[in-house]
């Protein structure tokens, strides 16, 4: 193995990504490559100091900072609690409330006038029955006999 | 390192499938249970959002704290993220794991601030660099910043501190998308094949540039420690 490829394997032979055959033949070449044995030792070093890093923890408060956000943001605001933590989504929400206020719509406002109109007098009627049906007109009415 | 290989914490609901049995792996299961939590989510369980925050709070965190350096930038950011996964998990398909596209989403929010910085005429290292100029001065027995309050450290590691003071300058002085190669490798400690959903680029490509970043800090570090 050369130099050059030597070196550009260090990286994944640290990560161990490299199959056994490939290990063998880069182990023999930084054996002899003083070069290379120096560069995957300060490699090595680096990923090291990497790992060495603590995990950057949150605050304590984080879960509540999320759901403050959520709710600025008119997410959540509007869902319906309806036990614990259980929400039913807005939209869910205004779907339902659309529908019944279309039903006491049609319950109050349409449906008492096709069907609940109440009935007219006897005597309405026989005047309607009569506009209803017209006496045809004599031809002559109208005209002054002579 | 804070690995992503290590299996993330009992499976986030706590309760993996019994007919499942035990021929499952911990990867299955933590699948099983992070599809079921999802599917609660998805038909807008609190508890459900809840157990994902909590669960991925810290990882995620880690990732955008790294990458932006600055830890109110970074506060803020790891909650968009989490926002957006309670507003989009109907779009999560489950063709890759949860986690995946968890940090592909917050891999994406950190680059948008990064960019809306850089607009503002903030540079993107300068977080990073104020970071490290706060811990250098904890090293030189400073007053101790809120910031890294929650960070436990050896008490005979002033050193330490220093260390990873330089380590976060350097990495602020990496090409951005190098600096998130190494924090995703080397820091979080996922796969080649995790890196490749999450960042879109093929594993050699990863390979050959991550290759490259720690080359570039490598030198970087060397300089400090002369």
């Amino acid at each position: 193995m050369d130099h050059i490829r030597g070196q550009q394997l260090l990286s994944e032979y640290l990560d161990g990504d490299l199959p056994a055959d490939t290990v063998a033949e880069l182990e023999r070449h930084i054996e002899e490559c003083e070069r290379c044995r120096a560069e995957v030792e300060s490699l090595r070093a680096t990923l090291t100091a990497l790992g060495s890093l603590e995990p950057a923890e949150p605050p304590q408060d984080f879960l509540q900072q999320v759901n403050q956000k959520l709710r600025r943001r008119g997410k959540s605001t509007f869902d319906i609690s309806i036990g614990l933590d259980r929400k039913i989504p807005f939209e869910a929400v205004s779907m339902v409330l659309l529908g019944i206020l279309l039903a006491l719509y049609l319950l109050l406002v349409a449906l008492p006038k096709e069907q609940v109109t109440p009935e007219p007098p006897a005597a309405v009627r026989r005047d309607a029955g009569a506009g209803a049906t017209p006496v045809p007109e004599h031809p002559d009415s109208g005209k002054e006999r002579p | 390192m804070h690995s992503d290989k290590d299996s993330p914490e009992a499976p986030p609901d706590g309760n993996a499938s019994p007919s499942a049995g035990s021929a499952l792996t911990d990867a299955e299961r933590e699948q099983i249970a992070e599809r079921r939590l999802l599917r609660r989510l998805r038909r807008g369980d609190h508890r459900a959002f809840a157990t994902i925050v909590r669960s991925y709070q810290q990882r995620v965190f880690n990732i955008v704290f790294r990458l932006l350096g600055n830890r109110e930038e970074a506060e803020d950011v790891a909650q968009d993220v989490f926002v957006t996964v309670y507003q989009n998990a109907s779009s999560f398909r489950g063709e890759s794991k949860f986690s995946t596209w968890l940090y592909r989403v917050a891999v994406n929010h950190s680059k948008n601030r990064l960019k809306y910085l850089k607009r503002r005429g903030r540079h993107a290292g300068r977080p990073l660099d104020e970071v490290a100029e706060r811990q250098m001065a904890m090293g030189s027995g400073e007053t101790q910043p809120s910031y890294h309050a929650a960070i436990p450290r050896p008490d005979d590691l002033a050193q330490g501190r220093q260390l990873e003071a330089i380590i976060q300058q350097e990495m602020a002085r990496l090409d951005e998308d190098h600096r998130l190669l190494v924090v995703l490798r080397d820091i979080q400690g996922l796969s080649y094949q995790q890196m490749a959903e999450v960042t879109g680029l093929n594993v050699g490509t990863i390979k050959s540039r991550l290759h490259r970043a720690r080359l570039a800090l490598k030198g970087a570090l060397a300089r400090h420690m002369k």
